[in-house]
């Protein structure tokens, strides 16, 4: 643990600190200095060598767009958070008027920059199948038995009306936002006897990030910013929910190689684990390339396992045209369908509608190397007596693991969460290898990275890309602060 | 484990670390003292390129050999070293090397902004307008000697044409292709041409279509395609008609844009200058005489897109290499690629199992005549290859520490016999005249007569527009949408694009005209105060006139814009596709120009 030292001790101790010298020399020049220079030259006009003029936010604005906009929107919600803590009559009427204020400014701004969304079974299937997730998600971890379980049914159909909302022709987002403040109305606005329910604090917490959510996807549709960047934030935000997802193979790979009785197993797996490590990126790279094209396995793998039939029934179904054309899929029997699956090579890295889809499976069984090493590191240091203990009161094997071992890792869990949404963040050289500076089909993975690289060594706008940078770095800061609040580790 | 075991064991591993460590830093020692040792004992320069074709760095090699032989014999001891970089992080490479300040001595030029030319590169004018010395000495060689060869005769005959001129008339093309106008200068010396052709598998022509001759049109190149997917489905045999991938899928659309749309390029060119620039080709989508419904740009896209019929599924996200793969495993009856891909096909071909290899045919792209029966009606005529040019051109950077040298490497180079070699071990085509094309070159030997001159939405090199033509033609292209929908998005996503690049054109060209008139001001000043030698007086004095006529020409284009916007929106367009068009640029330019 380290310790404070006085001036005094420093007299005695100066000549240690030269040993720190270098590594703090190397971050300094590689790490401080570039961040700083990306800072200064994000108000310029800058080529990257020579030409450098001065422009003030303009390289903001015209990555953020209306800055009126950012404005107006940041501080309803920055409003709405500090009175939020606040017992007051005045705070609470404040905090709704600005709570309504932002479903307001977007209904203006939208009523005027975009035609209604229209009733689509897409439209309508995507928000219902996200809130019931939610619903269930709530119902598994509430006491079945407590008294206010009928809480869940409220919060299942004040979340669920946006789905209705935007089925009537609403915007999507302001239908999304419309039911995240009905929904703070009610979770917020509970009679102080149900502070007991369980899970409440989970609920306002989900409440709160959902609206500060929906504040981003509402500033990037409106804004009028850099189209290309939003569209990757939302490609990003995309890959950063399918990647917690790829978190839980490592995590349970972990714990059955930590449960082998046998030392020897336990160590060759581990071995077996880390040998992967020494193939290049790039060599997998290419494997995957190859697994997903339109002769290769994967298509392969799908069509035998009827998983393509189940995807074909599906894309029919909701008319979206992804694998059939919608006109002659309308036209087509189940049987049709059905045929044309048994013999579908879709192109998966070449379609706009498959590209992201095939970043998800990507990697499957998603059994992170680094990851798995590090939640074993994490397992080992828990004691025997633990288990001793579990066994004697007979927790089964499911229950160590909620109530052991998870809790036990969320420290390492924490880690990997934060790696990975920076690595996701900031992800664009598997992209540029696989379609080049242009996004793939449709530009649809023009994540920002990208961008801000095509903007530097493409377009010679090395200002424009360092702002671009900066807006990565406060969004990762955010993310990671919201991560270091919210991920607790209780022992 | 017991105390006894820790510490015995303990005793040597906890060394491993230290071992490695040590190791680590004596080799890093070494390479650096190596590095030291290598400049003391020798001239080094170093050049870097990114072809990584077959051939070329052994062909380098050879040339690099030969040079340093040579230096030797004069009593220099000089070492050349090639650094080839892949192609995608070319540009990154040389860019952070250029600002870096640490950039080797000479550069393959392209693949990085133009800008970089004027700003990081030697200008070369003074030593082009000079004899090459050993073009010169070579003459006089063989001059003096009696019993000449026919080869000797003629690169005799060849070296009297120019080896007493200025050293770029050795070049086929008298090196305009390295001439740029924005500086007024030449930054590149090329060593190569190229051309793009059609490869096809002879075998699979005549098991396919019972015959091996290549198609003379485009129809009959259609036709074909169709024969062999049709002997594909009936013989159960995986073979595709035309291999493919974005790479190719590019040669075929910038080959029928040239062959359909030049017509476009000269009406839309107001300045005369031989074709169509982007702010000519704005002007002419805000008049609405340039929209993705214009017939010519239409025929165009729907002539690569029947070909398209024929590529593998996929093909778009395929790279270059698979479909190469592809037609040397005689997966596929053709393929278009350029002269730099040739030897490296012929001899993968080579490898392949005795029952697997083929005979290798080589065409010109058909072109597009006036009696096709779809697109004849917008077909200009052949497109020319004059522009090829002279190509793997290097440059000198402004780092080097050894000028001279690296002058007298690439006029060693450029030598009509030297040239040969090259190319020969390169397997490409020569550029220097009295240099001798290799058998297998002859197929691609460059057609000067033609047309040139194409239309297509993009703006300015690397711009928005460009990116967002190229984004909505991939699953155009693939298959996913038709025509209609792929002119709607193009046409309602390119104004706020188009503004962005307009935007940047006109900041680029207005900033340019102070630091232009600084340069102007110093050569002025140096020329008036300066106490110069008679030699220095005298580039002064061309560096003066020099700067002139760009920084008129600048001055001019602000004008020129200014007219051309104002005579543009004079006219009001009837179409309510081009008024729609016409305000949303104008608002997203306003919003560019708040910002």
């Amino acid at each position: 643990m380290a310790k404070d030292i006085s001036l005094k001790q420093v007299a005695t101790y100066w000549p240690l600190y030269f040993f720190v010298l270098p590594s703090a020399m190397l971050v300094a020049t590689f790490s401080y200095f570039p961040a700083a220079s990306a800072i200064y030259h994000s108000v310029f006009r800058w080529n990257g060598n020579y030409i450098k003029i001065f422009i003030g936010t303009s390289n903001f604005q015209k990555s953020l767009g209306t800055p009126a906009y950012w404005v107006i929107t940041l501080l309803l919600t920055m409003t709405m958070i500090y009175q939020s803590q606040k017992p007051t009559l005045f705070a609470k009427v404040t905090k709704w008027i600005c709570g309504l204020g932002f479903p307001l400014v977007n209904l203006v701004v939208l009523s005027r920059l975009h035609p209604p969304a229209g009733l689509t079974p897409a439209a309508m299937l995507t928000p219902a199948l996200i809130w019931v997730g939610l619903w269930l998600f709530f119902r598994w971890r509430m006491d079945v038995d407590s008294e206010y379980k009928g809480i869940l049914n409220f919060v299942a159909v004040f979340l669920g009306g946006a789905s209705i909302l935007t089925a009537l022709g609403l915007q999507e987002v302001l239908a999304w936002s419309l039911s995240t403040f009905v929904a703070g109305l009610g979770v917020w606005f509970l009679p102080s006897r149900t502070e007991k329910v369980p899970m409440l604090d989970g609920m306002r917490i989900s409440q709160a990030l959902a609206g500060v959510g929906m504040m981003v996807w509402s500033l990037a549709q409106n804004a009028g910013g850099e189209v290309a960047l939003w569209s990757g934030f939302g490609v990003i935000a995309a890959l950063v929910l399918a990647n917690l997802l790829k978190m839980v193979p490592s995590i349970v790979t972990a714990v059955v190689i930590h449960r082998l009785k046998s030392e020897a197993s336990n160590y060759w797996y581990r071995v077996l684990f880390v040998v992967p490590m020494i193939i290049p990126g790039m060599v997998g790279l290419l494997i995957w390339k190859f697994f997903f094209e339109s002769k290769g396995l994967f298509n392969l793998i799908l069509r035998e396992t009827g998983i393509m039939h189940l995807l074909y029934l599906f894309d029919a179904w909701t008319e979206n045209g992804v694998f059939l054309d919608k006109t002659r899929a309308a036209a087509m029997s189940t049987s049709e369908i059905m045929a044309a699956a048994s013999e579908a090579a879709p192109a998966w890295l070449g379609n706009p509608d498959l590209v992201l889809p095939a970043f998800i499976v990507w990697g499957f069984p998603w059994v992170g190397v680094v990851g798995v090493l590090i939640y074993l590191a994490g397992l080992q240091s828990i004691d025997n007596s633990v288990y001793e203990a579990a066994d004697l009161d007979g927790v089964g094997a499911v229950g160590k693991f909620l109530n052991i071992e998870l809790p036990l890792i969320l420290t390492q869990v924490r880690i990997n969460l934060v790696l990975l949404i920076i690595a996701t963040l900031q992800m664009y050289g598997q992209v540029l290898i696989l379609f080049g500076d242009g996004g793939g089909p449709n530009g649809r993975m023009m994540v920002p990275g990208l961008l801000m690289y095509r903007s530097a060594f493409v377009e010679g706008y090395a200002g424009y890309a360092c702002s671009i940078g900066l807006i990565l770095f406060f969004l990762i800061l955010v993310l990671t602060e919201i991560n270091n609040r919210f991920v607790r580790v209780e022992k | 484990m017991g105390k006894s075991n820790k510490d015995g064991g303990a005793a040597w591993v906890n060394y491993v670390g230290l071992f490695i460590l040590l190791v680590c830093y004596a080799g890093a020692f070494w390479n650096v003292i190596s590095a030291k040792r290598q400049e003391s004992r020798a001239d080094v320069i170093r050049l870097v390129h990114w072809q990584l074709e077959l051939g070329v760095r052994d062909g380098l090699e050879s040339l690099i050999e030969q040079f340093e032989a040579y230096k030797k014999e004069q009593g220099q001891t000089v070492e050349v070293v090639q650094i080839p970089i892949p192609e995608r992080a070319y540009n990154q490479y040389v860019t952070t090397q250029l600002i870096g300040g640490t950039a080797p001595d000479m550069i393959q030029t392209g693949m990085f902004p133009t800008e970089y030319l004027g700003r990081f590169f030697h200008p070369l004018s003074v030593y082009l307008q000079q004899p090459n010395p050993f073009n010169q000495a070579r003459l006089n060689e063989l001059e003096s000697a009696d019993n000449l060869s026919e080869d000797e005769q003629k690169l005799k005959e060849a070296l009297s044409s120019y080896a007493d001129g200025p050293w770029m008339n050795a070049f086929t093309d008298g090196l305009r292709s390295q001439y740029q106008e924005t500086f007024q200068e030449y930054f590149g010396v090329g060593f190569s041409t190229f051309t793009v052709r059609m490869y096809y598998n002879k075998n699979l022509f005549q098991k396919a279509l019972g015959h091996s001759r290549p198609p003379e049109s485009y129809a009959e190149l259609l036709e074909f395609a169709k024969g062999i997917q049709r002997y594909a489905q009936e013989s159960g045999e995986e073979v595709l008609p035309i291999a493919s991938s974005k790479y190719q899928v590019n040669v075929f659309k910038h080959r029928y844009m040239a062959n359909l749309t030049g017509n476009l390029a000269r009406k839309f060119d107001l300045d005369r200058s031989g074709g169509a620039d982007g702010l000519e080709k704005l002007m002419a989508m805000l008049r609405g005489d340039f929209t993705p419904w214009t017939p010519e740009y239409a025929a165009a896209i729907d002539a690569v897109q029947q070909l398209a019929i024929f590529f593998p599924k996929g093909f778009m996200a395929l790279g270059r290499e698979d479909s190469g793969f592809a037609f040397v495993q005689g997966k596929a009856a053709m393929i278009t690629s350029g002269s730099w891909d040739a030897l490296s096909y012929l001899n993968n071909i080579k490898n392949q199992p005795a029952d697997k290899r083929f005979e290798v045919g080589i065409f010109d792209l058909p072109v597009i005549t006036a009696e096709d029966e779809q697109f004849g009606e917008y077909a200009v005529g052949r497109s020319s290859e004059a522009a090829a040019g002279t190509g793997f051109a290097f440059g000198i950077t402004r780092y080097t520490r050894h000028l001279d040298l690296c002058v007298e490497f690439l006029q060693f180079a450029t030598t009509p016999e030297k040239n040969t070699e090259l190319n020969l071990i390169a397997g490409w085509i020569p550029v220097v005249h009295g240099a001798v094309p290799g058998e297998l070159m002859k197929n691609f030997e460059p057609n000067y007569v033609g047309y040139f001159g194409a239309t297509s939405f993009d703006i300015m090199p690397g711009g928005k527009a460009l990116l967002l033509e190229d984004q909505i033609y991939w699953p155009f292209i693939s298959g996913d949408f038709g025509y209609d929908t792929y002119a709607e998005r193009l046409w309602q996503a390119l104004p706020a694009e188009a503004a962005t690049d307009f935007k940047r054109m006109y900041e680029s060209s207005k900033e340019s005209i102070p630091n232009r008139q600084l340069r102007r001001s110093a050569f002025l000043s140096t020329m008036v105060l300066g106490e110069q030698s008679q030699e220095a007086r005298i580039t002064n004095e061309v560096n003066l006139q020099r700067s002139l006529e760009p920084l008129l020409k600048l001055m001019i284009n602000q004008k020129k814009i200014d007219h051309m916007l104002a005579k543009t929106l004079d006219q009001t367009p009837d179409d309510p596709r081009v008024q729609a068009f016409n305000q949303a640029f104008f608002r997203a330019l306003d919003r560019e120009t708040s910002n």
